[in-house]
């Protein structure tokens, strides 16, 4: 390995705590738009639906998880504050305060679910109103690196990439929810494989479509593509880790057996490493325009 | 089916299951302990910046904190003689919304800095106003469970605490201080409402109105205010050295590291040494057996230097977390024997350790005003230490008045683990159904050497206790004399005392459970039982309700035939 593809390495280390991130906050809060969908759509009996409710617990703490690992740069507790000065302006702050405002409606919803009486309508209504909040979130993630001085970052594949990332792990996330809470899925299983197939295979193609990509860019130094020699690696393994885990988890539904919370927990860990292994790629092969 | 061949009460397997899943009560527990090592154990939250925790700062809100602190367990024990049941209904949520707001008042103060005091008076309020209502409310909870479980609860949720501390220092230190009121706050007072839903307020621990019968509350206190005093002297020279100590921000850390390790070993121990079978503990003897290695660290502590003394400081507090918890053990032993509100009990104990505690702070305060921090404040800490600790110390040994009272101190039991149950289980299972009588009958050997060895070795600390056979046994009894072992020898032989013993090792039963069964089968009637333990007859019913359960009997007169 090149000392430019060291560098890139090293460079990517130090933003471990952002790959960890856009790998679990993204899946997380899809997998909470899902089954609060879900909760909603469906008038199911009042205590499945609690129970449901209670253990959105689940994704939100890879949520709170992805967060916290972002604000390792933050360095001081008064930094945290600033990050609402630069909102407007700044992507990065966009995003956060996004991400934020989801989470503290969800983990609102999420406390109320326990309540008793009418607290039990105002914590579905702050479930209702984390939807929209959840998919602006997301946008917002999904947008935060378009940052035009980066020129490997400033791809539309950037986005689509972050996007589809949430899509691939949400699902598979929401089933272990599911699992652990002991509800049966029903229809969702299959329909959330589906969707969690098709977003994966829209993943590869687009990391690998930019990974051509990179070929023609180059900063006045380097050409892109010596930064990151081993991307197309990360997207085989990443690929690999995902179907592994989708394998798992169509096997059970193959056979009408349910699925265990230790096989859901299983393919969740596949996905997220999976993932995880494309985003610090993705962080690595950071390339400022010019010199 | 013979009596000794009847099955174990527990459900092994079950048991098994049950206290390996994740609990609720256990984490949220070990959340409460590890936010509030984040505040009362380290002056200011350790996770704040180094130049916000000044000396003014840090001592404004330990004092305020620690004022509300006392104030609360004051509360807490007027309101519950009082019968006031909103104190005790409102405590997991007015615990969550003070404790949000402290922490929220802290880091206003962080941005704040012409109210900077002010507001971190105001958080140390709210905060130390939070800490305590959570402490009683989970005291209150576990006092509520069975002995096994309560105990197991709590000394579990004392390891996850301080884990779940160290955790803490894993996330970033920028976001910890949001995490605090965010996050971890609002989860254990979560855990807490739902802890709290599960009790059982039929009990009568709960149902007793204690200013009906004041003479079963003040034989408590009479019972008990020494072994309040012994604990609180520990708390004076924690608060001393707290108070001396936390000028220096980085010592602070120190101190509640070493503090949270303790807690950590001390709880892990106790389940250790459970595991491996029965035991029982008294606050008095934990008191006695720490005394030596307390004095002996205070002799040190001024000749130290400066590198080792914050080791030797943190050791000493330790100290203080160890009597801590065992004191938190006595008073759920206290509630359930004696089936009075945890809250007055555990509020009792509460004013009278963090009251010295308290004072130990001030004088440390005044110390660090009128001394340079160095060798000279260590002497003092010492000399006031060693003091108070002599001073308890002549309470515990040196009254040689009879005890005006039928009670012994009860001791904590850690009776019915399931870990060595089911271990048990397992054998009986690999080695067959023909050699269990046996093997029960080798364990039960083993069982009554290990406890007749800790029965000498109470009474080898104990000289003055009142012999625990022979209190059993009416009036002659009640007022022990210096032949009390005497008596002892004589109640082991008798067959019925045996037989007890017996049933007691066999069934898992309580020393108070025994207790009432002797009483029964001497003929006592349950009124008669009551005035004799100076509780309730309600008490008295729910033992007796317990002890019939656990033999699966229904009637007197089949404790009878089991007897004989």
């Amino acid at each position: 390995m090149g000392p430019l593809a060291s560098a890139a390495l090293a460079e990517g280390v130090t933003q471990l705590s952002l790959a960890l991130f856009t790998t679990a906050t993204t899946g997380g809060i899809v997998a909470c738009l899902i089954v609060v969908c879900y909760v909603l759509a469906h008038h199911r009996d009042a205590a499945t639906c609690v129970r449901l409710q209670r253990f959105l617990i689940i994704p939100l703490a890879a949520v709170i998880i992805g967060l916290i690992a972002s604000t390792t740069h933050l360095g001081r507790p008064s930094n945290t504050l600033y990050v609402l000065m630069g909102v407007g302006r700044s992507p990065l702050s966009n995003e956060v305060v996004a991400v934020v405002a989801f989470t503290g409606l969800a983990w609102l919803g999420w406390l109320l679910s326990f309540a008793r009486g009418r607290l039990l309508g105002v914590a579905r209504a702050l479930l209702v109103v984390s939807l929209p909040a959840g998919a602006f979130a997301i946008f917002r993630i999904a947008s935060a690196y378009s940052i035009a001085t980066i020129i490997t970052w400033a791809l539309p594949y950037t986005q689509v990439n972050l996007m589809l990332v949430g899509l691939v792990s949400g699902p598979v996330l929401a089933l272990l929810l599911f699992a652990a809470a002991g509800v049966a899925p029903g229809r969702l299983a299959p329909l959330g494989m589906g969707v969690s197939l098709v977003a994966a295979v829209c993943l590869t193609v687009s990391e690998a479509l930019q990974c051509l990509t990179l070929r023609g860019l180059e900063s006045g130094l380097y050409p892109a593509a010596d930064l990151v020699p081993f991307y197309p690696g990360c997207i085989a393994a990443s690929a690999v880790l995902i179907a592994a885990a989708l394998a798992v988890l169509a096997l059970p539904l193959i056979r009408r057996a349910p699925l265990g919370i230790g096989r859901c927990a299983g393919a969740t860990a596949l996905v997220f490493a999976g993932i995880f292994i494309v985003r610090f790629a993705f962080y690595c092969m950071r390339l400022t325009a010019g010199i | 089916m013979a009596p000794d061949q009847r099955p174990q009460p527990q459900p092994l397997r079950q048991a098994l299951t049950q206290w390996a899943r994740p609990n609720v009560s256990v984490l949220g527990y070990a959340l409460y302990l590890a936010i509030n090592a984040t505040s009362l154990w380290g002056g200011v939250f350790p996770f704040f910046p180094d130049e916000f925790r000044t000396s003014q700062v840090t001592f404004s809100f330990v004092i305020s904190q620690a004022l509300a602190f006392l104030f609360m367990f004051l509360s807490s024990m007027a309101s519950s003689y009082r019968g006031h049941r909103l104190f005790a209904r409102s405590l997991p949520m007015g615990s969550t919304i003070t404790s949000f707001f402290g922490s929220a008042l802290l880091i206003a103060a962080l941005y704040l800095s012409d109210l900077q005091i002010a507001l971190v008076v105001l958080a140390g309020v709210c905060l130390g106003v939070g800490a305590a209502g959570f402490a009683l409310a989970w005291q209150r909870y576990f006092s509520s469970l069975s002995a096994t479980y309560g105990n197991y609860f709590l000394l579990l949720g004392t390891a996850c605490g301080s884990i779940a501390f160290f955790v803490l220092y894993l996330v970033p230190i920028a976001v910890t201080v949001y995490l605090v009121p965010l996050v971890l706050v609002p989860l254990c007072g979560l855990s807490c409402v739902l802890a709290d839903r599960a009790i059982d307020l039929g009990q009568p621990l709960f149902e007793d109105v204690p200013s009906e019968h004041p003479r079963v509350y003040l034989h408590v206190i009479r019972d008990y205010w020494r072994g309040a005093v012994a604990i609180g002297s520990l708390g004076f020279i924690s608060g001393l050295i707290r108070a001396v100590l936390l000028s220096n921000a980085a010592l602070g850390n120190l101190i509640i590291v070493f503090s949270m390790v303790g807690a950590l070993l001390v709880s892990v121990v106790l389940l250790w040494i459970w595991r491996r079978g029965a035991f029982a503990l008294d606050m008095r003897t934990v008191f006695l057996v720490l005394f030596p290695l307390t004095a002996l660290g205070l002799l040190a502590f001024p000749f130290l230097g400066s590198d080792l003394s914050p080791v030797l400081a943190g050791a000493l507090y330790a100290v203080f977390t160890l009597a801590s918890l065992v004191m938190l053990l006595q008073c759920m032993q206290i509630s359930r024997d004696r089936g009075i509100n945890p809250l007055f009990v555990f509020g009792f104990f509460g004013s009278i350790i963090y009251l010295m505690q308290d004072v130990g702070l001030t004088l440390g305060y005044a110390t660090n005003i009128t001394v340079v921090f160095g060798p000279e404040a260590f002497l003092v800490v010492a000399l006031a230490g060693m003091f108070v600790l002599g001073m308890a110390l002549y309470l515990m040994r040196g009254d040689a008045r009879p005890r005006p009272t039928v009670h012994a101190v009860e001791k904590v039991e850690f009776i019915g683990t399931p870990v060595r149950v089911t271990s048990r289980g397992d054998e009986d299972a690999s080695e067959g159904a023909a050699d269990a009588p046996e093997d029960a009958a080798r364990r039960d050997d083993e069982g009554m050497a290990r406890e007749d060895s800790a029965e000498v070795e109470g009474r080898a600390t104990e000289a003055d206790a009142v012999p625990e056979a022979g209190y059993f046994f009416g009036e002659s009894a009640t007022f022990p004399s210096a032949g009390g072992d005497q008596g002892s020898g004589e109640s082991l032989e008798d067959d019925l005392a045996a037989r007890c013993h017996q049933l007691q090792r066999q069934y898992l039963l309580t020393n108070r459970e025994t207790e009432i069964m002797e009483l029964f089968a001497h003929g006592y009637s349950m009124p008669h039982i009551a005035e004799l333990l100076v509780v309730s007859e309600n008490t008295v019913r729910t033992h007796s309700k317990h002890l019939y359960a656990k033999l699966g009997i229904h009637k007197r007169q089949e404790l009878i035939e089991l007897l004989q």
